[in-house]
């Protein structure tokens, strides 16, 4: 259950649009607008979902910029945990 | 409320006092989230962001930016926000290795200590040590001071020396000391950005979105991006000047002869602060401004346009910026302008560019070498690890220099090698050659980054290579024996970032398994050589080199673990090398301050009141305490003259090896946002992995077509060297000049140095990976 805050920046003239979308999100709170910032936290099931929720603010009509600002992944369960596979010794 | 809500409320916070500057200090999650907060520097690159890392149960589990440091104020780029998230990859090292019959098997920690040093001890003059950037500053000055102090050897160098090397090299010949003169405050009140093959927007994201913020606040900035492919970073640029590669020797050469030919340089400024110099070599010859003038006509834009690709009206636009006395401007570059056969030449070159405009030495005018490593500034260039170099800016070949530290270091007279070591590339070509017997490799892996990989890999696993790393590379796969090593938090460090400022931070968590910090590993093999009766670890006082006292001036056993553990020996190690760092004035301030600190940039000069005041512009007057009055600004370490820095004629060289018949392509290598260079740590993240799984090619649009490739079809990629396949991808996230590809270095699994060229800068010794000629065939 990673958990996420982003700023979502948005362009000029786009941030009730930019509001609007992030509305719609699912398990998502946003947070009083300043300026042409939005403070966001959203929590996904896995990790690769919090990955994906990064690029879905990325691609959103409007939005000049998503920055992550914190990551929480205290219950990342071990099948998450990577190892490359070229990675063991031999 | 559910822990989920908790934290989901606790995370808005975070983000809502970044956007409210007013609440931005001090506002970390909320405090009952039951995790503990500490400051670090990030793990990554040379940006040098704060990161607040958040502890529970003995484990990293939360980070977020440092709203406190200056540096990133608040933010952080994916791979800063997953560094705790790296240290928790399924394969961790955890105990030591020895391959036996070719495998590994485990062993104690005293084997693996007691087999170095046997090691070490019979081939004192023939054992390397391969360092890095990633090495906190005790970490390298230990490395650093065992062999140069200890074995009487400089056979010592990091891998900076194929990131950063060209930009010492650079700042050594043109103003006689190294590092830059700027820092990140410039950021915010430049207003026009030149990008010298720098793809800051994936390198280094903080320091770029610290310029578009600006923009989006609604200043006006200008931004050049002088490239030979399209990027993310040109996405928000005003002028994408594309180049053909070894062409920016001649764009900057030509917009030095326009500031001339339009007698729109800034004549006090030049005739105050430099002096003319030319030649191929680091010591070159005087020359007069007439004779520099008279050879800048060469560099026309007809013979720039010819050579570099770019038009005349790109390059008077560019040059029209640096006439202007009204515009403060701000040049950028990182491997892009460093990896090159003529890297020291081109750095000197964007100086000119700087000097004859007067663009130096005031609030958002420099230009700033960026760094790739966390410490490459302060552990390999500060500290000396480089294979000539020694602390506080010495070097081997002077013999004041040498008795210098062999006084600090209490050793008898002679004991430092007056000889450099091999350079990086020539040290793995030495072991190669048998010519060196063994290495000790820690924190890095040049099984994966060093060029040309089919040519001097291959023998390696016949020496006796040790490999401290926290997970398996490229490199371990070599290696005789593997040692696993604490990282980042799991240690003490301090590192010093690209604007010369020094962060320490503490270790919070407990390393996996039998995993010791490189500090440590070293200091068990120093004492146990000194056991051996191994006279180097003996000082003139007949007592072990590294040997500290505590408080009671009792004898800390530091060489044995459980001794170790107990006292910070990263504050003894940083204080025996602080009185070092005074020699030519990059002093730096006791460990002490830089706990209560978010880092202080060097100098660093106590006040008459007590307080460790910082430098944020060197050589500038009223900023820097070493600077002569009523000078303005004062190049202190001037190599022909103290004061004046040099502007040296350099002249256009095409490179080593161009495209053919044969072989039709230039090949480029780089790094990509989601992962820190060979993918060691970041290919451990979900996360940045699954974003980013595997190395391609990127191929302009119109040469696939020709060719008959799209997306996804696989291509070979072939050199005089070696030969790969990769995945094309065509106008994905860039979209490289017509007649180049480009493929990242990050993937283990398709090593794109064994197609690379062993060919490197003749004064810094730093490889080309940006250039050399391929071709590629569908598959």
């Amino acid at each position: 259950m990673p958990v996420s805050a982003y700023i979502v920046k948005a362009s000029d003239g786009s941030i009730d649009h930019v509001v609007a979308q992030l509305e719609q999100l699912e398990n998502a709170r946003m947070g009083e607008v300043h300026s042409h910032s939005i403070p966001l936290s959203v929590y996904t099931e896995t990790e690769r979902d919090s990955r994906d929720v990064g690029a879905l603010l990325d691609a959103m009509e409007g939005v000049e910029q998503s920055v992550l600002v914190y990551h929480n992944f205290e219950d990342v369960s071990e099948e998450e945990r990577m190892r490359v596979p070229a990675g063991p010794l031999k | 409320m559910e822990r989920r809500d908790f934290l989901l409320t606790s995370a808005l916070a975070v983000a809502a006092s970044i956007v409210q500057t007013s609440a931005a200090k001090g506002a970390l999650a909320d405090p009952e989230d039951g995790l503990t907060w500490q400051k670090a520097p990030c793990r990554f690159c040379g940006t040098g962001c704060g990161v607040m890392v958040g502890v529970k149960d003995g484990r990293v589990v939360a980070v977020q930016g440092d709203r406190e440091n200056p540096v990133n104020q608040g933010l952080l780029c994916a791979k800063g926000y997953h560094a705790g998230a790296a240290m928790y990859g399924r394969d961790r090292l955890r105990y030591p290795l020895i391959k036996r019959n070719g495998r590994f098997e485990r062993i104690s920690w005293e084997e693996a200590v007691d087999t170095i040093a046997h090691f070490v001890k019979d081939n004192d003059k023939d054992f390397a040590i391969y360092g890095s950037g990633q090495w906190t500053i005790p970490e390298g000055y230990t490395a650093m001071k065992f062999l140069k102090g200890g074995c009487g050897s400089n056979e010592i160098d990091p891998n900076a020396r194929l990131c950063m090397a060209s930009a010492v090299t650079g700042m050594l010949t043109t103003y006689g000391v190294d590092e830059p003169s700027g820092c990140y405050d410039d950021f915010d009140v430049t207003d026009t950005v030149v990008l010298w093959g720098n793809n800051m927007a994936e390198m280094h994201p903080i320091l770029w979105s610290r310029i578009v913020d600006r923009r989006l606040k609604g200043e006006k900035i200008e931004i050049f991006d002088l490239s030979v492919r399209r990027t993310r970073t040109t996405e928000n640029c005003d002028h994408y000047i594309e180049f053909i590669p070894q062409g920016d020797l001649a764009i900057a050469n030509g917009i030095c002869h326009l500031l001339i030919e339009w007698e729109k340089y800034d004549k006090d400024w030049v005739k105050k602060h430099c002096l003319f110099r030319q030649g191929e070599d680091k010591v070159g010859k005087p020359m007069t401004f007439e004779q520099y003038r008279e050879w800048l006509k060469t560099y026309t834009p007809e013979y720039v346009e010819k050579v570099a690709g770019v038009s005349r009206k790109k390059l008077e636009l560019l040059a029209s910026r640096f006439a202007d006395p009204t515009k403060k401007i701000l040049s950028f570059w990182c491997m892009g302008m460093n990896q090159h056969t003529r890297g020291t030449w081109i750095n000197n070159l964007v100086y000119n560019v700087h000097f004859l405009s007067g663009q130096f030495g005031a609030p958002g005018k420099t230009a700033f070498s960026l760094t790739g490593q966390p410490s490459a500034c302060g552990t390999c260039r500060e500290v000396g690890t480089l294979s000539h170099a020694l602390p506080g800016g010495r070097v081997v070949m002077k013999e004041e220099h040498r008795n210098q530290v062999e006084d600090a270091w209490k050793l008898p007279r002679g004991r430092i090698n007056p000889k450099p070591g091999h350079h990086a590339v020539a040290m793995f070509q030495a072991l190669d050659e048998d010519r060196l017997k063994g290495v000790w490799v820690q924190v890095t892996n040049p099984g994966q980054t060093m060029p040309n990989l089919n040519e001097i890999s291959h023998k390696l696993k016949e020496r006796f290579v040790v490999v401290s790393d926290i997970y398996p590379t490229a490199t371990t796969k070599l290696a005789t024996l593997v040692l696993p090593s604490a990282m980042w938090v799991e240690k003490n460090g301090v590192f010093g970032n690209s604007e010369r400022r020094t962060q320490q931070w503490f270790k919070m968590v407990e390393a996996p398994g039998e995993a010791r910090d490189d500090v440590w590993q070293m200091l068990a093999v120093a004492h146990r050589l000194y056991e051996l009766g191994y006279p180097g670890m003996t000082n003139v006082d007949g007592e072990f080199l590294f040997t500290f006292r505590d408080e009671k001036g009792e004898i800390i056993e530091s060489w044995k673990w459980e001794v170790f553990k107990k006292h910070n020996i990263d504050k003894l190690l940083f204080e025996e090398y602080r009185p070092l760092t005074t020699l030519k004035q990059k002093d730096l301030a006791p460990y002490d301050e830089y706990v209560k600190s978010r880092g202080m940039r060097w100098p660093v000069v106590e006040q008459p009141s007590g307080v460790w005041k910082e430098t944020p512009r060197r050589f500038v007057e009223g900023e820097d305490p070493y600077v002569k009055p009523g000078s303005e600004v004062d190049f202190y370490w001037g190599p022909d003259e103290k004061g004046k820095a040099r502007i040296w004629a350099r002249p256009y060289m095409p490179p080593p090896e161009v495209p053919d018949e044969e072989y039709p392509l230039w090949l480029c290598t780089g790094r990509v946002l989601e992962h820190w260079h060979t993918g060691t740590m970041t290919r451990r993240v979900k996360q940045l992995n699954s974003a980013m799984p595997k190395a391609y090619v990127e191929i302009n649009p119109k040469d696939a077509d020709r060719m008959g490739i799209s997306t996804g079809d696989k291509v070979k990629v072939t050199s005089r060297r070696g030969e790969l396949v990769l995945d094309a991808w065509i106008n994905g996230r860039s979209v490289p000049m017509e007649g180049l590809i480009f493929v990242p270095f990050f993937d283990e699994n398709l090593l794109i140095n064994k197609v690379t060229l062993h060919e490197y800068c003749a004064i810094s010794k730093e490889p080309d990976y940006k250039k050399c000629a391929v071709k590629i065939e569908k598959v």
